[in-house]
């Protein structure tokens, strides 16, 4: 224990003082602190804490003071070092009871008050002797914020969790043979628990957890509770809960939390039978009493006859098909033949591909014959009842070979008749007819009428073909009208259609003819479609074979290849004129030539520079004519690109030869293809440009500026140095205006007024100061008595008068000494006999001497006096009006 | 009555110099504060005993919460004035 003596015992050896020093040091300290206390002051040391004084009512009926100490939090938490990380806990919601002003003391008993295990939180161990607990706190992590459990031990098997901290990890082992009835009340949020309930523990156990956020690992084990009832409102929460062997038999969860992930095992044994396997099995009974059940080598057999290959499906996508059908045992009745049959109807841009399926039976009874198509009496069809067979649908993959990828389709297994069917295709053959569709329809055997239709499909493309390409022609020839000699030469091979819009004919096609812009295909088409309109028209054909009219085709393809290589453009043209008996005003007419004419003439010229084209990669393919022609426009002219101030310099010129009209008609479209403007504010525009060239070209000195402000925005910092920090433009102050505006303010009559009120005030003020200095002068004579300045030591002394300047009034009042003895003089003067004493050059030993004789009852004043540079303090006393009087205070100092 | 009060009031009476006045008063506190933390008692004649006190973990009944607290433990410094010291109080 450290006592006083010691703590003067250190002081003294570390700054090296006497003791007694000390001592009395430490007797002023608590003196003082005893004289604060007895006012009623309370004492306020920052470091330690502070004192309070309170009045607590005595044993004998009154009052009586008392000094309370409250020390600093730091000081505090530095001495609750053991419990600073626990925090109150709520243990549990009370009753009214307990509401009713009663004290847990007064609720429990004594010896279950005593019961009341006090857990030591610092090493997870209990304090107190408490042997028979069923509960030990596995581990209790820092970061979590500490657990308070109330245990009531073996308080009739009841036990009582209550948890309401966010943000807790609990690991609560509860260990065997403990109670059997538990009860878990927890309203925590945020916590992690992992129970363990032992074996052969609790037989009912109630679990009611209003948690939020938690993750309980909790096992239920085998052969455990009989009757469990489960009702979970959770959300995300992650339970593992284990229950012992031979525990409880009813166990009750009642949770309502969110965000609760569970994942409960429970045993074995337990689980009653699965409903839903008996409702499988049943259809699935249901299902093979209608239909057999289907093999591989059955549907190979199928398969395998000639018959079955209406649409052309083969033997393994069959298989596939029915593979990719998801009902496990899907059975079909006894067949020797199977049917299919694909349509494509386009609706939407969607191609459905509706199959029906013709199935031959050995039945004769379910056979139907149809009179309409001898070639398919034996067929029937089998009426599936849709509630037997669940609806399938699948992806087709057949199709997808033969059309358009991103095209989607649908498997439609549907049930229909065969002169439904027949309907059906008539339908679908019009809709062809009727919309433009980029269907193929795979079809092996066409028959005679279906060619003259495809026929006529394929004249409606090829007039769509040569309407876009007459239009194209159309703006080529606007182009050759606004564009004369500077314009782009279309004889030179500078131009590349683009992609969209292919060309008629094309060098790669002549050399390559497979490399062609069109398809085989399409090539194909057109010449069968040529000679089916030779056929119709004037020259009488008999309808041959369709193998025939390929080998004429292929026959003319290889003549008129071989021609082109020889040949010019213009002779090719004249080849293709319309000699033969052409009617069709839509297909090729006299102008249409021409225009085709035109164009091969300015396509085929120059042959030779091929090589100069530009790939067509580098073109961007959504340019239009116009734009190709600027862009090559601007590719035939990079130098004057290039130089820019040059060109800027040239303009003027070049627009006065006349020639730059071309020019500048170019720039507009360029300006157009860049930022897709209307042509109006484009002219908009130059019509704003044009007179502010015109004025830069009339003041050569102004020009320089607008060049300078160009120059300066150049980057975004210049634009920012430009603005304002709100956004909005800097606003140049013109410093003339100002002075304009402050002249305009003041008129010369104002002016003179101004300059009148100076003056006058300048003569008053002269004045007063005069009248001062004189009243000074006079007042210099006469002695005030002024209170001495501010000081703390003086404020203690502040009962006395002090003069102001005492130097002055020693020498105006003559004093005459009339005792000097031992530093202590007494002077005479009119007032009486005034008794001085001391040097002091330090304030506080003024000070101190001053408090010493106000404690004896003297009163002293003190005056300052300057000896040598130094400031000296002497004390004075009196005036008393006889010198004995004064003699009589000497003793006293 | 603050620290610096009390040193100047002490000073006064001291025969110490001002500046080692106040480191003394410092050091005297610093010495209460560190013996308060290991020795946990101070005893100073005519003034009174510092000491430290373990409060045991309690149950209180909230009624605003109308629920049932638990109190952990804490270890808390006390200060038992002298006999003296409450004699000089209530003299007057």
């Amino acid at each position: 224990m450290m006592n006083r003596e010691l703590l003067i015992k250190k002081i003294a050896s570390e700054f090296n003082v006497d003791e007694t020093e000390v001592s009395e040091y430490f007797n002023s300290i608590f003196d003082s602190l005893a004289a604060a206390f007895v006012k009623n002051k309370n004492v306020n040391i920052s470091e330690l804490g502070k004192f309070k004084i309170k009045t607590k009512p005595d044993e004998e009926g009154g009052k009586q003071k008392t000094i309370l100490f409250s020390p600093v939090k730091k000081l505090a938490d530095d001495v609750n070092y053991n419990f600073n990380e626990l925090a109150p806990v709520q243990i549990r919601v009370l009753d009214e009871k307990f509401l009713k002003g009663k004290l847990i003391e007064e609720i429990y008993s004594d010896d279950e008050a005593e019961e009341i295990i006090l857990l030591d939180f610092e090493g997870g161990e209990i304090l107190t002797e408490t042997e028979t607990k069923e509960i030990e706190i596995a581990e209790i992590k820092e970061e979590s914020p500490p657990e308070e459990i109330l245990i009531h031990e073996e308080a009739e098997h009841d036990f009582i969790f209550s948890k309401e901290e966010q943000g807790i990890k609990e690991d609560i082992l509860i260990p065997e043979e403990t109670a059997q009835n538990t009860l878990f009340t927890e309203d925590v949020q945020k916590v992690k628990e992992d129970i363990l309930i032992p074996e052969e523990t609790a037989q009912n156990t109630l679990f009611t957890e209003d948690v939020q956020k938690v993750k309980e690992d909790i096992l239920i084990p085998e052969e455990t509770a009989q009757n469990t009832l489960f009702t979970e409102d959770v959300q995300k929460v992650k339970e593992d809960i284990l229950i012992p062997e031979e525990t409880s038999h009813e166990i009750v969860y009642s949770r309502e939390e969110h965000t609760i992930k569970e994942d409960i095992l429970i045993p074995e044994e337990t689980i009653q039978e699965n409903p839903f396997e008996n409702i499988h099995e049943e259809k699935k009974e249901e299902i093979s009493r209608v239909l057999p059940p289907v093999t591989a080598e059955s549907i190979e057999q199928v398969c395998d006859s000639e018959s079955n290959y209406d649409v052309g499906i083969e033997k393994e996508k069959i298989l596939e098909q029915l593979d990719g059908i998801v009902f496990p045992e899907f059975r079909l009745p006894d067949f020797e033949e199977i049917i299919i049959r694909q349509k494509l109807i386009s609706k939407d841009k969607k191609i459905i591909s509706e199959f029906t399926t013709l199935i031959k039976t050995e039945k004769k009874e379910e056979k139907v014959s149809e009179p309409d198509l001898p070639e398919k009496e034996e067929e029937t069809i089998l009426f599936i009842p849709k509630a037997e067979i669940p609806e399938v649908k699948t992806e087709e993959e057949t199709a997808e070979s033969e059309l358009p990828k991103k095209e989607e389709y649908q498997f439609v297994q549907t049930e229909k008749t065969e002169e439904e069917i027949k309907e059906a295709e008539e339908v679908y053959e019009e809709k062809i007819m009727a919309e433009d569709t980029s269907v193929i329809i795979p079809d092996e055997k066409e028959d005679e009428p279906e060619i003259k239709k495809s026929n006529l499909q394929l004249e409606a493309e090829l007039l769509k073909m040569l309407d876009e390409r007459r239009k194209i022609l159309e703006e080529i020839k606007k182009l050759e009208e606004i564009n004369t000699d500077d314009l782009v030469d279309f004889s030179k091979p500078s131009v590349k259609l683009s992609e969209e819009k292919p060309r008629l004919f094309d060098d790669s096609t002549l050399d390559k003819p497979k490399q062609n812009i069109f398809s085989d295909d399409e090539d194909k088409e057109l010449e069968d479609l040529l000679k089916y309109l030779d056929s119709e028209t004037d020259i009488p054909k008999e309808p041959g074979t369709e193998k025939e009219i390929n080998e004429e085709t292929e026959k003319e393809k290889e003549q008129t290849r071989e021609v082109s290589e020889e040949k010019t453009s213009g002779e090719i043209h004249e080849e293709l004129k319309p000699e033969d008996n052409i009617e069709d005003d839509r297909l090729f007419k006299g102008e249409d030539i021409n225009e085709l004419e035109s164009l091969m003439g300015s396509l085929y010229s120059g042959n030779e520079e091929t090589g100069n084209f530009p790939e067509p990669k580098e073109v961007e393919p959504h340019l239009n004519n116009l734009e190709m022609k600027v862009f090559d426009k601007l590719i035939d002219e990079p130098v004057k690109e290039s130089e820019s101030p040059a060109t800027e310099e040239t303009k003027p010129e070049e627009v006065k030869n006349g020639d730059m009209t071309s020019f500048s008609e170019l720039e507009k479209l360029f300006i157009n293809f860049r930022t897709e403007k209307t042509e109006d504010e484009i002219i908009k525009k130059e019509d704003k440009s044009i007179p502010e060239k015109a004025e830069d070209k009339s003041i050569p000195g102004k020009e320089e500026v607008k060049v300078n402000k160009t120059e300066t925005i150049k980057t975004y910092d210049d634009i920012f140095n430009l603005l304002e920090p709100n956004g909005r433009k800097k606003t140049e102050k013109k410093p003339e205006q100002v002075k304009e505006i402050a002249k305009k303010k003041l008129p010369p009559k104002f002016k003179i007024i101004i300059y009148g009120i100076f003056i006058l005030i300048i003569i008053i003020a002269s004045v007063l100061l005069y009248q001062r200095a004189v009243n000074k002068s006079i007042k210099e004579n006469k002695q005030l008595p002024v209170t001495a300045p501010i000081d703390s030591t003086k404020v203690a002394a502040s009962d006395s008068v002090v003069f102001a300047d005492t130097n002055k009034i020693k020498e105006s009042q003559e004093e005459d000494i009339v005792y000097d003895e031992n530093d202590v003089v007494i002077k005479e003067s009119e007032k009486g006999f005034i008794v001085q004493f001391g040097n002091y050059e330090n304030q506080f030993e003024l000070a101190k001497k001053i408090k010493e004789l106000k404690d004896k009852k003297i009163y002293p004043n003190f005056e300052k006096n300057d000896i040598g540079g130094k400031q000296i303090y002497r004390l004075r006393i009196g005036p008393y009006k006889s010198l004995k009087e004064a003699k009589a205070v000497i003793p006293k100092l | 009555m603050n620290k610096q009060s009390l040193i100047n009031k002490v000073y006064i009476k001291s025969p110490f110099e001002k500046e080692k006045s106040i480191k003394i008063f410092n050091r005297t506190v610093e010495l209460l504060k560190e013996s308060i933390k290991e020795d946990k008692n101070i005893k100073v004649k005519g003034f009174g005993r510092f000491t430290i006190e373990r409060r045991g973990m309690k149950t209180i009944i909230d009624y605003n919460k109308k629920a049932e607290i638990l109190l952990p433990p804490k270890d808390k410094i006390s200060f038992k004035p002298s006999k003296k010291l409450i004699k000089r109080l209530n003299s007057k």
